[in-house]
């Protein structure tokens, strides 16, 4: 129990909510420096004001960061251009952009995981890991733009979250280090005692990690090594994430931070970019205790 | 007997290469032949563009190197995508000496970018991870390291110019692309400094600093030379590799995101649009809902190349074995003087 409250303390408090904070910091010391020019002010819509009047104001970058700040605690963020209160549609961005983001790097996780499987075990490295590698490197936008040309684009339509979810596991990178990682873990886990322990009490090779079979074992093992290197892709997914939203026309963190900079509002901006690090540390977390869980017990632990 | 090299990703580029070829000669050409009988391009040179992917076929198969194979199979094709990319961009609208100039202006600015950034974040990784040398200094690097990777650098790059923009603080010329490289410097550090600490941990495993200190070397000596030079060099190059793939897809990001949004700072592109795709592609950009055919194909030939750029540069960066620990001490002689100490 008290190693499983370590854990919870180390990755929620140490490897969430401290990264979060402190990369918010960062964008103020840039954001301050960019704006050097002109005395450490920025040009914004305060909060009393934004309601009142359509003009922007300027004020000090330090003064915009703790008037953010004490909004913060309060769960007061304001109002857009359009007087809507941007509380009200900031969890439901949160949550598209979160089911995005989620079941993608699920998706991809399968998928990777099955090349690693099925693959023909020759030839099966390259052939798995060469379209994987092909997936990651191409642009984003491009990708959207090819499954938007395939499939069409239907306005207000539910099937652009489905595209936009599919263009995402394509491109975010986790298939990739799924297939690579899974197929090299596994390989070097077939030598070890506890797999031949295993075929001497009647298991047997499979494809799929099903009852009876060796790679029940092995995966279980392997897989968190998978899943520990999976977390790096997230980052670089979420910024994809960014760009596809916006090609299909999601009302996720990407259309909120548009807004806040067609407003001039470093409030809204700050806050979707606090959202969107605390969403990528999130699923880390997640992979990170997947991970944990899966290699209580196992035999290479 | 001749000693038949193992298979590896030099075969993959190889592969990939041939593969390329007749796509580049079926596409490039028949557009290249219509182009030149308007009179709108030499012959001579656009011919030399088109078979310059035969060139790197050729090269990667005589070479016996298998990363110089892989590297030199993949930058041959993009220069020459780019090059085809830029007769195709300047049909009838630009002199070509013109779009060639735009060309060379574009492609070292994204050089710059480039370069700046990795040179950053080889730096940055490399300041941070020192104290990784003392057992208990790793902590701090891993944290630093924690809240940089949980940062998408897309998001960071345009927050920052958007703020750019929003404080009236504009960058132009070069310098986006200094603040584009040293900002993603920073982002991209985690990646030679997680090389750097897997390095410091293999050779904690050995003899190697008991050893060494055993010898009298001194310890800037121990860092600076036998740790970062002589053992940490080729992890730190592969990591830069790595890193100028990140590079290159965050850059093109975020000009399609700067192209899509000029809201946020459309005149803070870093030329790495401008410079491979046509007026009709960047149009279709603008528009993506209702891209056709023809922009989609004009968009999708510098694509394949710069996808086939970075594929390459990855499978370099994978490919590369790490040597050995490298020890300059003989480590029968270390483990003698252990014992006797």
């Amino acid at each position: 129990m008290i190693r499983f409250l370590r854990v919870v303390f180390h990755e929620l408090v140490l490897k969430t909510a401290f990264p979060a904070v402190v990369s918010t910091l960062l964008m103020l010391v840039a954001l301050s420096l960019v704006s050097y020019e002109r005395g450490l002010v920025v040009r914004t819509r305060t909060l009393e004001e934004r309601s009142e009047q359509d003009e922007t104001v300027e004020i000090e970058a330090w003064h915009a960061y703790i008037d953010w700040l004490e909004r913060l605690g309060e769960g007061d963020y304001g109002r857009d251009r359009y007087g809507r209160r941007i509380a009200d549609y900031l969890g439901y961005a949160f949550r598209q952009s979160g089911f995005l983001l989620v079941g993608s790097v699920a998706a991809a996780l399968l998928v990777g995981l099955l090349f690693a499987s099925y693959m023909p075990r020759r030839r099966r490295f390259r052939l798995a890991m060469l379209p994987a590698l092909v997936a990651t490197a191409l642009p984003s936008f491009f990708a959207g733009m090819t499954v938007l040309g395939a499939l069409g684009y239907r306005p207000y339509d539910q099937w652009n979250l489905v595209y936009a979810f599919v263009t995402l596991s394509l491109v975010n990178g986790v298939a990739l280090e799924a297939a690579t990682l899974g197929m090299a873990a596994s390989d070097s886990e077939r030598d070890r005692n506890y797999v031949l322990a295993g075929l001497l009490r009647g298991l047997r090779f499979r494809r799929l990690p099903l009852p009876g079979s060796v790679e029940r074992h092995v995966y279980r093992t392997a897989i968190p090594q998978v899943l520990s290197a999976a977390k790096r892709a997230v980052a670089p997914a979420v910024g994809a994430q960014l760009i596809i939203e916006q090609l299909f026309g999601l009302r996720g963190l990407s259309s909120l931070l548009l807004n806040g900079f067609l407003n001039q509002d470093v409030s809204l901006v700050l806050t979707v970019f606090l959202y969107t690090v605390v969403l990528c540390r999130l699923v880390t977390l997640g992979l990170a205790f997947l991970a944990w869980g899966l290699s209580r017990g196992s035999y290479g632990a | 007997m001749e000693h038949r090299r193992p298979p590896g990703h030099g075969d993959i580029a190889f592969y990939v290469t041939a593969a390329l070829w007749p796509f580049s000669l079926a596409f490039a050409l028949p557009i290249l032949l219509v182009k030149t009988a308007r009179g709108e391009v030499p012959a001579r040179r656009g011919v030399s563009f088109v078979f310059a992917p035969l060139v790197a076929l050729v090269g990667s198969f005589r070479s016996r190197d298998v990363e110089r194979s892989a590297g030199f199979a993949c930058v041959m094709p993009l220069l020459a995508g780019a090059a085809a990319g830029l007769i195709l961009a300047g049909g009838g609208q630009l002199p070509l000496e013109h779009r060639l100039s735009q060309f060379a202006v574009g492609f070292g600015r994204l050089a710059v970018t480039a370069t700046v950034s990795v040179a950053t974040a080889s730096a940055i990784g490399v300041v941070v991870t020192l104290p990784c040398l003392r057992p208990k200094g790793r902590a701090s690097a891993e944290m630093l390291f924690e809240v940089l990777e949980a940062v998408p650098l897309v998001l960071v790059l345009i927050v920052l110019i958007g703020f750019t923009r929003a404080g009236e603080a504009r960058l132009a010329g070069l310098w986006v692309n200094l603040f584009v490289g040293v900002v993603s410097g920073l982002f991209l550090s985690p990646l030679p400094g997680r090389r750097i600490i897997d390095r410091v941990d293999e050779l904690r495993l050995g003899y190697f600093f008991s050893s060494l200190r055993l010898h009298g070397v001194p310890e800037w000596r121990i860092v600076l030379f036998h740790v970062l030079w002589n053992n940490s060099k080729k992890p730190l190059m592969l990591a830069c590799v790595g890193a100028w793939t990140h590079v290159v897809l965050a850059v093109l990001a975020l000009d399609f995101l700067l192209t899509q949004f000029p809201v946020v700072g459309g005149d803070a592109v870093t030329g790495w649009m401008e410079t491979f795709f046509t007026r009709s592609a960047l149009q279709a950009f603008l528009f993506p809902h209702e891209v056709t055919g023809i922009q989609w194909i004009e968009a999708a030939y510098p694509i394949f190349f710069v996808t086939l750029y970075v594929v390459g540069l990855r499978l370099v960066a994978m490919g590369r074995k790490v040597p050995a620990v490298s020890v300059l001490v003989d480590s029968a002689d270390a483990e003698e003087d252990i014992s006797t100490v």
